[in-house]
């Protein structure tokens, strides 16, 4: 079993399989409430279940920044299926195959960076969520990926030049580069564009090109 | 168990009840690391936990309030805490002093009044 090879997942099972062992003891036998019942409650009630919810949590986290997590929403099932598709050419697809983004390349390419990087990138994720409560639960797939774009397009070459710096030799050698260089920190031009290193994803195009978008 | 005792024992019933909850959810998302189960998870599982500990802590508040009230007067506390059968117990040697019968009928026997 997959959940079988983390760790949290071990420790988040093994607190919630003894806390449910104390509590479903108490329900059946219902002890007095004397101490020695006020302290297995105490374990069932407060110290397992306080283990079980921090393993969980972290190990909840850690799922959130998985490509299956994030293409568990329908809406976002062709992004994450042409990252699967090892003969797909795009951007996507391709960093999905590098092992530095692996199952986690959704995250790594959107998350923002910086001290408060994972809490603001969470928040934007409670906000995909709202958004996909509110007005994209019933879309169809292919209405969706017409209308769904980036809500902060400019912000998304600082997320490439993370890895790929333009302070870089080898990146200003390319005489393309240097010629878009004030152009592509500004956010100006993007790196994923057509004219440049392609779309990030094959159907994915900029809000300005999409009439009535919701970023 | 005393009959003011029971309040407490539904207290207790429904914290384990809600626990039993939130355990069951946080351990779907442990198998089904989707967004539904892991969002749930992290909000109504947490909120059901919490409430869960926080009525237990109630209940344990309680039962010690309960049991210093019940032994005021009558009975030195060691330790802070009576166990339920000694507070029983102090509830029931309590009872007969605030009769008509008089206070002197309420005292151990072998001792005397001035």
């Amino acid at each position: 079993m997959t959940v079988l090879t983390s760790p949290l997942a071990v420790v988040e099972l093994a607190c919630a399989a003894l806390s449910a062992i104390v509590i479903i003891a108490y329900l059946v036998f219902r002890p007095p409430l004397v101490r020695a019942t006020k302290l297995a409650l105490l374990l069932g009630l407060g110290v397992f279940p306080i283990g079980a919810a921090f393993a969980g949590n972290v190990q909840g986290f850690e799922a959130t920044k998985k490509r299956e997590f994030c293409g568990s929403c329908h809406v976002m099932a062709l992004h994450a299926a042409d990252s699967d598709d090892a003969a797909s050419g795009s951007l996507a697809s391709r960093h999905a195959r590098n092992a530095m983004f692996g199952s986690e390349n959704c995250y790594v390419c959107h998350a923002n960076y910086g001290m408060f990087g994972t809490v603001v990138t969470k928040a934007g994720g409670l906000r995909h969520v709202w958004l996909y409560l509110t007005e994209y639960r019933n879309t169809p797939v292919e209405e969706a990926k017409k209308t769904i774009v980036l809500r902060e397009p400019a912000e998304m070459n600082g997320n490439c030049m993370q890895c790929h710096s333009t302070d870089d030799t080898l990146w200003q050698k390319v005489p393309d580069h240097v010629a878009s260089l004030v152009d592509t920190r500004a956010g100006r031009m993007g790196c994923a564009s057509d004219g440049c290193h392609g779309l990030a994803h094959p159907f994915f195009r900029a809000p300005a090109a999409v009439a009535g978008a919701t970023p | 168990m005393s009959p003011g005792a029971r309040p407490f024992e539904r207290w207790l019933v429904v914290s384990c009840v809600c626990a039993l909850a939130a355990l069951a959810l946080m351990t779907w998302q442990i198998f089904d690391p989707t967004v539904w189960p892991v969002i749930v998870a992290m909000s109504l599982g947490q909120v059901l936990g919490t409430a869960s500990f926080a009525m237990f802590g109630y209940v344990v508040f309680a039962t010690w309030r309960a049991g210093r009230r019940a032994a005021s007067g009558s009975m030195p506390i060691v330790g802070g805490e009576l166990p339920a059968p000694e507070a029983e117990a102090a509830v029931e040697m309590r009872a007969p002093a605030s009769t008509s019968q008089g206070s002197k009928e309420a005292l151990p026997s072998g001792t005397h009044s001035a």
